[in-house]
């Protein structure tokens, strides 16, 4: 795994997940949803199943950055990738906090 | 200089009929008071930070020994453990503000449609079919009204400032929006959203009626 790798993987998953989470809300909200047969109830347990699988990915993603198989050989790199994750996984839960907390397709 | 010579006077133009900061029914009334808050506390935090930054300028020297210590209080506590409270406090009300503006069912909500159009507004009532007006929406006093927004051109914006926030014309897409006025009178609205060579002109008025006058506006009997 390259250097740039560790350092910019999980801000790009985090980027991603939003897209792909909110993107998922608009075809829930969408006519199709529902002409499709399926419910809202069902479309807010696949937005909380895709926010769930989002926060798993990125604590994997912190977890795997510590192992010595994918860890940097420089210090400042490791130091570095490890606080980037972090924030990626408290950007990834306040920002798919509203998916579940709040009203949806209203 | 400039800016703060110039600005109170640019401020003084400003009318109450258009600011969102007089608002006139339940939705204005939230969205200015989170606006208040934020703009206090905003103001005490610029406060604090100007503080710390002449007692920083005061102090002067080089390191010290007590300088990580320092970095854990100044950067770890100030720097992320404030800012992410303030920020977190925050979303948390505007979410919670965010619901109580959604357009929920409910006994007495009153529905109308609104179609944009370059440059133009024009409402109809299902409560009175084949009821059009052009550039004022009618709406009874005191009950909520969820206004059917859309758009047969371009995206335009919808906004009644002393009534509610803004909310998107689309075309081919239907936005709900919920207003409410407190008392009968007219209100300001706008386009505001800019829409082509015509934009200054896009705006209407929101006449709320009292509960004789919506009957005889619904029966037909006022123009």
């Amino acid at each position: 795994m390259s250097d740039i790798l560790r350092l910019s993987l999980p801000l790009t998953v985090w980027i991603a997940a939003f897209s792909a989470v909110y993107g998922l809300e608009g075809v829930v909200c969408s006519d199709r949803w529902t002409g499709a047969g399926l419910t809202l109830g069902q479309g807010r347990a696949a937005l909380v199943a895709a926010g769930a699988l989002a926060i798993a990915l990125q604590l994997a993603l912190l977890a795997g950055l510590r192992l010595p198989r994918f860890a940097s050989a420089l210090p400042w790199v490791q130091r570095t990738a490890a606080i980037l994750a972090g924030v990626a996984l408290v950007a990834t839960v306040w920002s798919l906090v509203p998916v579940v907390a709040t009203s949806l397709c209203l | 200089m400039v800016i703060g010579g110039t600005t109170p006077l640019m401020l003084a133009g400003c009318e109450d009929r258009l600011s969102a900061l007089h608002p006139a029914g339940p939705a204005a009334a939230l969205i200015a008071t989170l606006w208040w808050v934020m703009l206090a506390g905003a103001a005490a935090i610029l406060v604090l930070v100007l503080v710390l930054l002449a007692l920083a300028f005061r102090r002067g020297g080089g390191p010290s020994a007590g300088d990580s210590r320092g970095e854990a209080v100044w950067i770890k506590g100030l720097g992320l453990g404030f800012t992410m409270t303030v920020l977190a406090a925050l979303t948390a009300w505007g979410l919670w503000i965010g619901e109580r503006l959604l357009p929920r069912p409910g006994p007495g909500v009153v529905a109308v449609e609104a179609q944009g159009r370059q440059w133009a507004w024009r409402f109809t009532y299902p409560d009175a079919p084949g009821r059009v007006t052009e550039g004022a929406l009618h709406i009874p006093a005191g009950r909520p009204v969820d206004v059917r927004i859309t758009s047969a051109d371009v995206i335009h914006s919808f906004w009644v400032p002393r009534l509610a926030g803004k909310l998107d014309a689309i075309p081919g897409h239907v936005n709900v929006l919920r207003i409410q006025a407190w008392a009968p009178g007219e209100y300001a609205g706008l386009g505001a959203e800019f829409n082509g060579p015509g934009y200054r002109r896009h705006h209407f008025t929101v006449v709320a009626h009292d509960a004789a006058a919506w009957d005889a506006f619904l029966a037909g009997e006022t123009p």
